[in-house]
């Protein structure tokens, strides 16, 4: 519990200082948000005025900061200068066609990863170790949206074999697949090279002159320190994920805030931008907080220095 | 010298960094030499029927506006490897003058530096890119040192830590001893000897670089039209998928293509470099 | 005698990019029921290759060439190892043949529990109950004299010391009774006095239920060799160079090599250098000398790093309360285990580290507040040896360039004439002056400390503070250097300090010996007085610790338990958790420490001054 609280008090401040970084490089942006929220129409002095007070921009800037930072914290960004709803809705009604997307583009990455770094790391240097590094290498190499498009040409244009829009899960594979993709390239390599590593250290040599089976080894000794290289590339990883969504949404027309991110920023909307990249931000660091828990599950070393601090 | 021809040798024989070194030969060529190779002008409209198929005339096909897929291609190759390189160029450099500095100095200097890593590092490096863009306007050279700003908490990160590794060695230690000033042994004496480890950062992140760029020239944030960059090229490609593949599959083949050897001789460049350290360690 | 293990024509040898290495060159040899056979050689010899190569754990690019491996197995069978599948070796591995590794630190998993990895074995050659195998596992934990079993088998190595760990790899080797343990220098890991108790522990277990197993014990070091084995057979480069009883090879050994090796031994050169009656006069000529260095009351300190809040206010207390002198052209060693702080305390008297408190007087010249920018004319004085010859060098500069930056940095010379001078002290090292132009990973480990001693040399220091310069060399490369530094000594006319782990080096080098524990000096004096009549229970037992191979067959006093951190040290007398024989107020932690001379020149902190 304690190990808790004292990670919760670094990762907070982290979250308000990378929030502070959002709100001063947003603010100094040229341009002046009342033309954006007036759509260009002219308007005479008293309406600007008008305008600039309900956005709040005639506040001081320590002011619009802190209050920044306190409706952050509540939830409450304010409006779009484009669609005048609140940020907040925006978000909410955006989130769950990400949320799916980012948990099938991990179930895909993990589950490939995962499986082919361990295929090739049992056996350094063989035909299988050669093959699932090259495809490794292929994941890592392609553009995700060159193959999103590939993807829905061969499978959706060319054969039909899957709907290339529309709802449900069956259209969320080849979405999925080309957000894991680049991930689970990663997580092959990673996997397989941590496994060499540890099957390469000294106290797998001493397994061994235990005479247990190779199979044993792997299994029982290797895997568990094997996976915290692994672990720790998950916690990037996510960063990837959330943001692989920009590009997938755009690719396969999907909703979600990938593609609000996208829109809000071609069209210079501040608050959404704003509110985007404090949410994403956040999710962003509190993913990573649960990562690092894991270690604790994994390793003992990390677990019981915790518990003596 | 013995050492040297071990390491190429492992180099060139490995059939991965063979067709790596090839293929960016290739790109390289084509990319110096584009105006010979090129069999029209990349931006003159209408130099064949629009949305033509692959032909004798144009390997590639034409795209929407009777532009010869294929000299853009030639001509995008210009874009490619160069953007990739001068956008990790930055970063590396950078992040190494930060990461070396605050490993060697240590103390308040080294818990300010890492705070502000792990801050930037609260940003998943592809929405700082965006975030930078926000702010600075689309472009492709605003998109090149958007994400070479935003790779630079990762490769400090990493050099910092290779750097403190370094600092504990003995030989350091000496140096202290002898006098040396602080400047001396950080750039004469610790970064020698994380080059190695600076240079394979660097190739194996190029390739995400080339991607990453060419992916906010997809989005419309990077290179714009008429340029050939390849991500652009893509981007326009996508509306006629349907009709004309080719506008689409060709152009991103190419990324493909090139990322790939990237990464082929960045990985095959870390094993022939760690092989040497371990030689050099006396272990072999 | 029962033959167990029968070697024949063995020929091992390594494939890499460089090409074939030989690594065993047709070697033979026997082992036979309930012996101990030493298998001696340096690095190179082909040992650790002999033993993986039996228990089929080579490396993936070592290859056996030829030969026969028979072992009669726990049926009474006869088995070719070398013949044997990966899977029916299994079957061996661990149950007719286990092995017990050098490295504690590493060789058991860190996510395991101790109990957990030794049930495993157990239940992997027996069919029995799970139930059953920890009881086992409690009996074998009791039988290595590991403290409070039923607790330990639930901790993890990293919870444990180093002898510790080590007791419980033998533990797993002795878990199925095999027929032969392999152990590939399982104590050259460990510090002096560990090593005296494991040794103990494998002596007692030889003598009794255990005595039918055959230990093959593999060792660097001939003191180990006499007290516990039987035979001997020494390697030299992949072949067996002599082979018999250890009586006999010791005293009369056959072959060049053999007598080389015990020759190079720091105690054979003692009794050399009394036969010829050279100490005398250099003590005297010492003691009328000014005093070059002067320590009062050092003390150095580092905060515990807790991970991401420093908010612990433990310290690591490595140099406690040292106060000392050294007098010109003195050689002062500084003999402790780990944790004794004499690295820390050779590193701060030098500046590399700030000391926390106390004063460093350099003739006459209070150091102590200097920054580093007024150490630096202080440094061309002062120079450091360093201990790792692998690491001490910068990999990417060659010799010249390492040995001329320092004259060019202090301007102290232009660059011909530096090129010169530097010629003059290559040579001095022993080295040709080819060796300038090449780089450090071309040179073996003695020839890079020889390197090292000459970049100490180039600024013309008067002193040297040298860490531990020969612990990293095989025994015969050692003396070389040793004879390279005496001699250095005298034409360089040198004042050092000499820091070591191993009290037959510091006997041989130094004039002056502090005894080193837990950052105190417990004991300091002329060298002869020190090792004839040691007077703090810590050095006595640290004197008998050391396996000698000429020495007589004295009772050794044994310190049981482990060193105590550093971080939690024991109050008063830091020594007398372990002291063999501690006085009623050293027990309760009364006692301050402090030395005390009890005779002219030797000095005893006042617990055991006391006591004795």
């Amino acid at each position: 519990m304690n190990f808790f609280i004292k990670k919760l008090l670094i990762v907070i401040p982290t979250l308000y200082i990378a929030w502070t970084v959002v709100f001063v490089t947003l603010n100094i942006i040229p341009g002046d948000p009342v033309n954006l929220m007036l759509g260009g129409r002219p308007a005479s002095d008293e309406v600007r005025e008008n305008v600039r007070k309900n956005l709040g921009l005639d506040k001081p800037v320590f002011e619009r900061y802190t209050s920044f930072l306190i409706n952050a914290t509540k939830g409450d960004l304010g409006k779009s200068y484009l669609t005048r709803q609140p940020v907040t809705t925006m978000i909410k009604e955006n989130m769950m066609p990400t949320i799916e997307l980012s948990i099938g583009g991990l179930i895909f990455g993990v589950f490939f990863g995962v499986f082919f770094g361990i295929f090739a790391g049992t056996k350094p240097n063989s035909m299988r170790d050669t093959f699932s590094m090259i495809i490794a290498l292929c994941g890592i190499s392609l553009p995700s949206f060159w193959i999103g498009m590939m993807l829905i040409y061969i499978f959706g244009t060319t054969l039909g074999w899957v709907p290339i829009v529309g709802e449900g899960f069956v259209s969320l594979i080849l979405p999925s697949i080309t957000v894991g993709l680049f991930f689970a390239g990663g997580m092959a390599r990673l996997t397989r090279s941590s496994l060499v590593d540890v099957l390469n250290q000294d106290y797998i040599r001493t397994a061994r002159s235990k005479g247990i089976s190779k199979y044993r080894i792997v299994l029982r000794h290797s895997l568990r320190n094997a996976m915290i290289p692994p672990v720790t590339l998950l916690g990037i990883q996510f960063g990837l994920l959330i943001t692989g969504a920009v590009i997938t949404e755009e690719v396969f027309a999907r909703p979600g805030l990938g593609q609000l991110l996208l829109q809000a920023i071609l069209a210079k909307d501040i608050p959404l931008v704003q509110a985007l990249v404090v949410y994403m931000t956040a999710v962003y660091i509190f993913l990573n907080l649960i990562v690092d828990f894991t270690y604790g599950i994994i390793d003992p070393r990390i677990r019981l220095e915790r518990n003596r601090g | 010298m013995k050492n040297f021809s071990i390491i190429l040798k492992r180099f060139l024989l490995n059939k991965g960094s063979a067709f790596g070194g090839i293929f960016l030969l290739i790109i390289i060529i084509g990319a110096i030499f584009a105006p010979l190779i090129a069999p029209y002008n990349w931006n003159e409209v209408d130099t064949g029927p629009r949305l033509a198929p692959p032909s004798w005339d144009f390997l590639f096909g034409t795209d929407i506006h009777g532009r010869d897929v294929f000299s853009r291609i030639v001509y995008g190759a210009r874009y490619s490897l160069s953007v990739g390189v001068i956008s990790v160029l930055f970063g590396i450099v950078a992040g190494s003058i930060f990461g070396i500095t605050i490993a060697y100095i240590g103390g308040r200097v080294d818990i300010i530096g890492s705070r502000i890593i792990d801050v930037m590092f609260g940003f998943p490096s592809f929405l700082l890119s965006l975030l930078v863009v926000a702010i600075i306007g689309v472009g492709l050279w605003n998109v090149v040192f958007a994400v070479g700003l935003a790779s630079i908490p990762h490769f400090a990160r990493i050099i910092r830590s290779a750097a403190l590794q370094v600092k504990e060695q003995p030989y350091i230690e000496a140096c202290v001893n002898m006098g040396f000033g602080k400047i001396r042994i950080m750039f004469n004496h610790i970064l020698p000897n994380i080059f190695p480890i600076i240079i394979v950062i660097a190739t194996m992140d190029l390739g995400g670089a080339i991607i990453s760029i060419a992916s906010l020239s997809f989005l419309g944030l990077g290179a714009q039209p008429p340029e050939p960059e390849w991500g652009a090229m893509l981007s326009s490609g996508r509306e006629y998928m349907r009709y004309a593949p080719w506008t689409m599959i060709y152009p991103g083949l190419f990324l493909f293509l090139t990322v790939m050897s990237v990464n082929l001789l960045g990985d095959r460049l870390s094993i022939a470099l760690d092989a040497r350290q371990s030689v050099d360690k006396g272990k072999v | 005698m029962v033959e167990i293990l029968n070697v024949s024509n063995l020929s091992t040898a390594f494939q890499s990019d460089y090409g074939s290495k030989q690594a065993l060159k047709n070697i033979s040899f026997k082992i036979n029921e309930g012996e101990v056979l030493a298998l001696v050689g340096e690095s190179g010899s082909g040992k650790t290759v002999t033993s993986l190569s039996i228990m089929g754990l080579l490396p993936n690019n070592a290859y056996i060439q030829e030969g026969n491996i028979n072992l009669i197995d726990k049926k009474n069978n006869q088995v070719n190892i070398l013949k044997l599948t990966d899977e029916k070796h299994n079957l061996i591995r661990g149950n007719d043949i286990s092995m017990v590794f050098q490295e504690p630190m590493t060789c058991l998993n860190p996510t395991m529990t101790i109990g957990d990895q030794i049930v495993e074995v157990i239940l992997n050659h027996k069919k029995i109950s799970k139930t059953k195998a920890v009881k086992e596992m409690i009996d074998l934990l009791g039988l290595v004299e590991i403290p409070d079993p039923t607790q330990r088998a639930r901790e993890y190595p990293h919870q444990l010391s180093g002898g510790m760990r080590q007791r419980v790899m033998i533990s797993i080797a002795l878990a199925c009774t095999p027929k032969l343990i392999i152990a590939d220098e399982p104590t050259s890991a460990l510090d002096v006095t560990i090593q005296a108790q494991l040794l103990q522990l494998l002596m007692k277990l030889k003598n009794s239920i255990v005595s039918k197993t055959s230990i093959l014990f593999i060792t660097h070091d001939l003191g180990i060799v006499r007290e516990l084995a039987d035979r001997v057979i020494v390697m030299y480069q992949g072949e067996i160079v002599e082979e018999g009883q250890v009586k006999d090879v010791f005293d009369n050994p056959k072959h060049s090599y053999t007598s080389n090796l015990i020759q190079s031994l720091p105690e054979f050169k003692l009794e050399e250098r009394k036969l010829t009656r050279k100490d005398d006069n250099k003590q005297t000529k010492v003691d009328d000398n000014e005093i070059i260095l002067k320590i009062e009351n050092l003390f150095k300190e580092f905060p515990v790093e807790k991970g991401f809040f420093k908010e612990s206010n433990e310290t690591v207390k490595a140099v406690q309360n040292i106060s000392l002198n050294v007098k010109k052209n003195e050689v002062l060693g500084l003999v402790g285990e780990s944790g004794s702080g004499k690295s820390t305390l050779g590193k701060s008297i030098i500046k590399l580290l700030q000391p926390s408190r106390g004063k460093i007087y350099f003739n006459n010249e209070n150091i102590s507040e200097y920054s580093n920018k007024q150490m630096i004319k202080i440094r061309q004085k002062m120079q450091m040896i360093f201990q790792d010859p692998f690491a001490s060098l910068n990999p990417r500069k060659n010799i010249l360039d390492t040995l001329i930056e320092p004259i060019l940095v202090h301007n102290l010379m232009k660059k011909n004439e530096a090129i010169n001078y530097i010629k003059e002290i290559i040579n001095d090292v022993g080295l040709p002056i080819e060796s300038l132009r090449r780089f450090p990973h071309e040179f073996s480990g003695g020839q890079r400390q020889r390197i090292g001693i000459a970049r100490a040399l180039v600024l013309k220091p008067e002193f040297i503070v040298a860490d531990e310069p020969v612990s990293a060399l095989d025994v015969s490369i050692q003396a070389q250097v040793l004879n390279l530094l005496e001699k250095l000594k005298k034409t360089y006319n040198l004042t050092m300090i000499f820091i070591s782990h191993d009290l037959s080096v510091i006997e041989f080098f130094c004039d002056k010996v502090a005894v080193m524990y837990l950052g105190h000096i417990v004991e300091i004096a002329p060298v002869s007085k020190l090792f004839n009549s040691p007077k703090h229970s810590y050095t006595r037992a640290l004197l008998s610790a050391v396996p000698k191979v000429k020495g007589k067959d004295k009772e050794k006093i044994l310190i049981k338990g482990d060193i105590p951190s550093p971080i939690n040290p024991p109050s008063g007398c830091v020594f007398r958790t372990r002291c063999p024989n501690p006085g009623i107020d050293c027990k309760g932690g009364n006692i301050e420490m402090g030395l005390i001379e009890v005779e002219p020149g030797h000095w005893v902190d006042q617990c055991c001054a006391n006591c004795n």
